[in-house]
């Protein structure tokens, strides 16, 4: 039982996993789009038609792009308007969830879902598992890595140097928007065998960018994060056992809400500062 | 090397920088630019490396005319520009960030290679360096060499240091002279901008000197001296020293207790009706904790702070200016000042009314009374962030002794200003001392020097030393740095 | 704030002719859509509606307004509305009170719910330092889970899943919510431009360090505007369980009036006054967008069609301060 806890915990885990890792690349360049629970919405939403209209794989890919695509609403009043981010990553989520839904009115539900345990499922599962360490390697290691980093920490003293702020954040945010869409088109095509509703996210994508910061802006501390919201989603079952039925489903955010409070007040105490603006 | 033709720059406010500048800078020479606050020496810098275009005026690079769209664009084409504020990135690494500039300047290398290079060159300078040390534990004066190692790099021809002794010590700062004397062997042009005199004196082959935007004089070495500096300086008037007469001090008005908390280790001090008392020390040795401490914005976690003899250790802010304390913070804009806001808004703020309903007569009347204080240009109603930094830090001073404090502290209250109202804020700080006491805390010695009655040293948050007049420079100087 | 103006209403109409022209293209049948919108904005009904729905997204937005001039960067009105129409719905249903007793308890309890739950981000930020931003986004969905929840539980009626009505007698006309929010925003701009806590407010939102060493207490500021606008948000999905909800029904996801509530005040610069309007009209959307289920066009398209105009805004707005 241990065992098949912790793989399902895995399995429910890859959605915010992926989505958050997007996310931290994004803030990591010093920026936060809030934009990620409907980013995954439309992907979603996109995977499964052309899913249904050609193969469970590109319908994977195309949610990626749709999500990659939508990013830009985001990236362009914010990295060259200067927009408020805040703003402008909640506007992109809300109006992402509409299109998301409008996008399945379209679509007849689609019968090919992608079975679990399937060559697609398992490279999704180790692409969630080795990100981070590719992720890792990039940013701490590469020059580009560092370029990203250093925008990230001081915006100004990059620009001055030459770094290439705009394009890197533009990019970073095509690179989340990817992610959540991938995200998204897994909990459609995987965790909802086929299926898109309104509402398939469930908050999702608020824990990953809340795991963002658990995981300390970290590939590998948001991997563990991201997995540990896992292990809280796949306790579910055990919890409604307990006789708590609907309310058990706000358990992980009522465990995130507590982790976030835990973690800035250890970040307080340690005067850590955070390696985003 | 680098020709500077009829420069001039006009900032959207309308402020002419440059007023047709011509300097020429040659390899092989230490060149200072010598001149006041505001004279525009930085924003000629600015141009030089590509961060400012001007609004008028050519550069030649060899003879051959260029336009520098961007920094990046200047330091491809050999110009390195070290600015004033130490411009490493917090949260890389010396390695990261050495990395980063050489990467984006076309010179990147690889992380074993750029390693093995900095060894040597930190070896040839004289320079101990950790390379896997984050940027952010280094003290200025390290951050300030890091950049000076950079042009070396780069293979950077022309080196323009922007201010680079303002948060040095002594010792930091002839470091950094050997630095410049080795880039002048190797036949860089380096342009050394300051208002020092006596680091003009010891490292210039040439002094350019500006005033208002414009260049008032040039010397060669041989030529270089003091007096005649000073004059093109200042004009004819020269630097007005106006020194205080000594007045008995009365009771004790502000006094801190083996205070403890975050830098600060074990501070005692005290200020009494009728004097000036400085803290001197090098940027980042605790004055900003010193200062948060005494408004009541950080806890002391040992001791005891007292404010005309009433404890007011776990007091905050309000109750304490409520006791007769007023605060000169060093930014302005943001902490001395709401952006946003007029001006009539930001005087009546501060004075922290308890009354519920704002009657808005009143707050104009207010405003009026503490304008009358000092000359400002600007009405009551315009926005405070259309004033200019002189006049911004005018109006916080007469804000707050508006409020008749029994104590004022200011951090840092010149610095930045324009020499006129340099002048303006040292004598209203100075005549209020005469009604009440005055915490001055300063980085800048000669700031110090001219109007404390007392000196307190501050290193690595402890008071290492305290001295009455005449002060011995020297040795606060080398206190400062303990 | 001319120069804003001109932006808000370029980017508004920019966003709005594309949420149209999408639903137009979605559905395929773009004379229905624009006549559907002549009539949402000539016909009595929808009028009443725009009117019923704005209701608590203006109190939302003069909340928020309230918060965000704070820089107190709250999104947990959408929660706030949910708790407070669940205990208005409480004290007119299950209460047992009748009459003016069931109604002042059936504002009083939502403006005290609203204002509590408000305290969560509030504590979390000021004691931890959490950004409220994320806490009270993810506090809506609790909100959400914690109603289902009582549905299905304590304010279960009948053989399905949903919860008593509010008597007849006990419920508001469609225009004391007009009366309410307009006297709403009246207050929160005496209280913005005639009082110390407005003034507070406004240096604490401009330079929190300026107003910290001035004697202005962060906490004190926070929790002031996370008290008001909680309050207000709470009252605000009172008056709409009053006047047009009644009863009930599990969520699948939150309704959307404090998301809203939200859009308007940036879309208003954070001015209570002006929220009453943009308040209006995104009503008139959420209106315009139910009109359009016959047709296919699902319930979130109303909430995609404001955030776009927000959207639009922003590039216009920043376009016009690149301008300058």
């Amino acid at each position: 039982m241990a065992v098949e806890l912790l793989l399902g915990a895995l399995v429910s885990a890859v959605p915010i996993m992926l989505a958050a890792y997007g996310e931290m690349v994004l803030e990591r360049a010093g920026r936060v789009n809030l934009g990620v629970d409907g980013m995954m919405a439309l992907g979603a939403s996109v995977a499964v038609i052309v899913a249904s209209l050609t193969s469970p794989s590109l319908g994977l890919a195309a949610g990626a792009l749709a999500g990659a695509l939508i990013s830009l609403l985001y990236a362009v009043p914010v990295v060259y308007f200067r927009a408020d981010q805040v703003v402008a990553g909640l506007a992109l989520a809300f109006l992402s969830w509409g299109l998301a839904d409008l996008v399945a009115t379209l679509s007849v539900p689609l019968s090919a879902p992608i079975p679990q345990g399937s060559a697609l499922h398992l490279s999704l599962l180790l692409l969630a598992l080795l990100l981070p360490l590719v992720l890792w390697a990039f940013l701490y290691f590469t020059w580009a890595g560092v370029e990203l980093r250093a925008i990230g920490y001081d915006e100004k003293a990059a620009r001055n140097r030459g770094a290439r702020v705009e394009r890197t954040r533009t990019l970073s945010a095509l690179f989340g928007g990817l992610m959540a869409g991938l995200a998204g088109a897994y909990m459609s095509l995987v965790l909802y065998q086929g299926k898109y509703f309104a509402g398939i996210t469930s908050g999702w994508g608020w824990l990953a960018v809340g795991s963002v910061i658990l995981g300390y802006w970290h590939p590998l501390g948001v991997a563990l994060s991201t997995y540990a919201i896992g292990l809280v989603l796949s306790l579910r079952p055990y919890l409604e056992a307990l006789g708590l039925g609907p309310l058990s489903v706000s358990a992980p955010y009522l465990v995130v809400i507590l982790a976030l409070a835990l973690s800035s007040l250890l970040t307080r105490r340690l005067r850590l500062r955070p390696p985003t603006t | 090397m680098l020709l500077l033709e009829r420069v001039t720059v006009v900032y959207p406010n309308g402020l002419k920088a440059n007023d047709e500048v011509t300097v020429e800078i040659r390899g092989g020479e230490i060149l200072a630019l010598l001149g006041e606050n505001g004279a525009g020496k930085t924003t000629l810098a600015k141009v030089a490396a590509g961060l400012l275009r001007p609004t008028a005026g050519s550069i030649f690079l060899d003879g051959e005319e260029v336009r520098f769209e961007s920094y990046l664009q200047a330091l491809r084409r050999g110009i390195y520009y070290v600015s004033q504020e130490p411009q490493l990135i917090e949260g890389l690494t010396v390695l990261e960030d050495v990395g980063l500039t050489l990467e984006l300047g076309g010179r990147g290398r690889s992380r074993g290679e750029l390693r093995r290079e900095l060894a040597r060159l930190s070896a040839k300078v004289g320079l101990r360096l950790e390379p896997e040390a984050l940027c952010e534990d280094l003290s200025a004066g390290e951050r300030q060499r890091v950049e000076a190692l950079k042009p070396f790099l780069l293979g950077s021809r022309i080196v323009i240091f922007d201010e680079p002794t303002t948060h040095m010590s002594p010792l930091e700062a002839r470091a950094l002279g050997e630095i410049m004397r080795e880039m002048r062997r190797e036949g860089k042009g380096i342009v050394f901008i300051t208002h020092k005199m006596k680091e003009v004196l010891e490292l210039a082959d040439r002094v350019v000197v500006m005033r208002r935007g414009r260049v008032v004089g040039e010397l060669e070495r041989s030529r270089i001296d003091e007096a005649r500096l000073l004059e093109m300086m200042f004009g004819e008037v020269g630097r007005a020293a106006k020194s205080k007469g000594m007045r008995e001090p009365g009771e004790v008005l502000l006094e801190l207790r083996d205070v403890s908390a975050a830098k600060l280790r074990r501070v005692s001090l005290r200020v009494s009706r009728g004097e000036v008392v400085g803290v001197a020390g090098v940027a980042g040795n605790g004055q900003r904790e010193l200062f948060e401490v005494i408004a009541g914005l950080r806890r002391a976690e040992k001791g005891k702070v007292l404010l005309g003899g009433s404890d007011v250790t776990s007091k905050g802010p309000g109750e304490r200016a409520r006791l007769g304390l007023s605060l000169v913070p060093e930014d302005r804009l943001g902490w001395a000042l709401v952006p946003g806001l007029d001006v009539a808004t930001n005087v009546y703020f501060a004075l922290n009314h308890k009354r519920f309903f704002l009657d808005w007569r009143e707050v104009r009347r207010a405003a009026e009374s503490a304008l009358s204080l000092v000359p400002i240009v600007g009405s009551p109603s315009s926005r405070v962030e259309s004033l200019s930094g002189g006049n911004m830090q005018r109006l916080v001073l007469a804000r707050e002794l508006f409020r008749e404090p029994k104590v004022l502290v200011a951090m840092n209250p010149t610095a930045g200003l324009d020499h006129a109202t340099t002048v303006t804020v040292r004598e209203m700080i100075v005549k209020y001392s005469e009604r009440g006491g005055v915490l001055l805390i300063s980085e800048d010695l000669d700031e110090l020097a001219e109007m404390a009655d007392r000196i307190y040293v501050m290193s690595r948050g402890s008071i290492v030393g305290e001295h009455a007049k005449p002060f011995d420079l020297e040795k606060i100087a080398e206190q400062m740095v303990s | 704030m001319e120069q804003r103006l001109g932006g808000v209403l370029a980017g508004g109409a920019l966003g709005f002719a594309l949420a149209v022209t999408i639903a137009s293209l979605a559905t395929g049948r773009p004379l229905e859509i624009v006549e559907n919108l002549i009539w949402v904005y000539t016909s009595p009904a929808p009028l009443v509606n725009t009117v019923l729905l704005s209701v608590p997204i203006a109190m939302a937005a003069i909340g928020l307004s309230l918060s965000y001039r704070a820089r107190f960067i709250t999104i947990g009105a959408e929660g706030q509305i949910v708790l407070g129409s669940v205990a208005a719905l409480w004290a007119t249903a299950y209460s047992g009170l009748e009459g003016s007793a069931a109604l002042a308890l059936a504002l009083l309890l939502p403006a005290l719910s609203g204002a509590l739950y408000a305290l969560i981000p509030f504590l979390l930020r000021a004691y931890a330092g959490a950004s409220e931003v994320l806490t009270s986004l993810m506090l809506n969905l609790v909100a959400v889970y914690v109603t289902n929840y009582l549905i299905a539980t304590y304010l279960r009626e009948g053989a399905f899943v949903m919860t008593r009505i509010v008597p007849p007698e006990l419920r508001a006309e469609w225009y004391l919510g007009l009366v309410m929010i307009v006297a709403a925003a009246l207050s929160a701009h005496l209280l913005l431009t005639r009082t110390r806590w407005g003034l507070a407010i406004e240096v604490y939102g401009r330079a929190p360090k300026a107003a910290e060493t001035y004697g202005y207490s962060a906490r004190q500021v926070m929790l002031l505007v996370s008290l008001l606008s909680g309050g207000l948000a709470g009252l605000g999905g009172a008056v709409a369980m009053l006047s047009f909800q009644h009863s009930l029904t599990p969520m699948s996801f939150p309704p959307g009036y404090g998301y809203a509530g939200a859009l308007v005040a940036w879309l208003s610069s954070n001015n209570p006054l002006a929220a009453l309007f943009a308040s209006l009209f995104f009503s008139s959307l959420m209106v315009f967008g139910r009109s359009l289920q016959a047709v296919g066009v699902p319930l979130s398209y109303a909430l995609a069609a404001q955030a776009l105009i927000v959207l639009f805004t922003l590039i216009a707005v920043a376009r016009e301060r690149q301008w300058q």
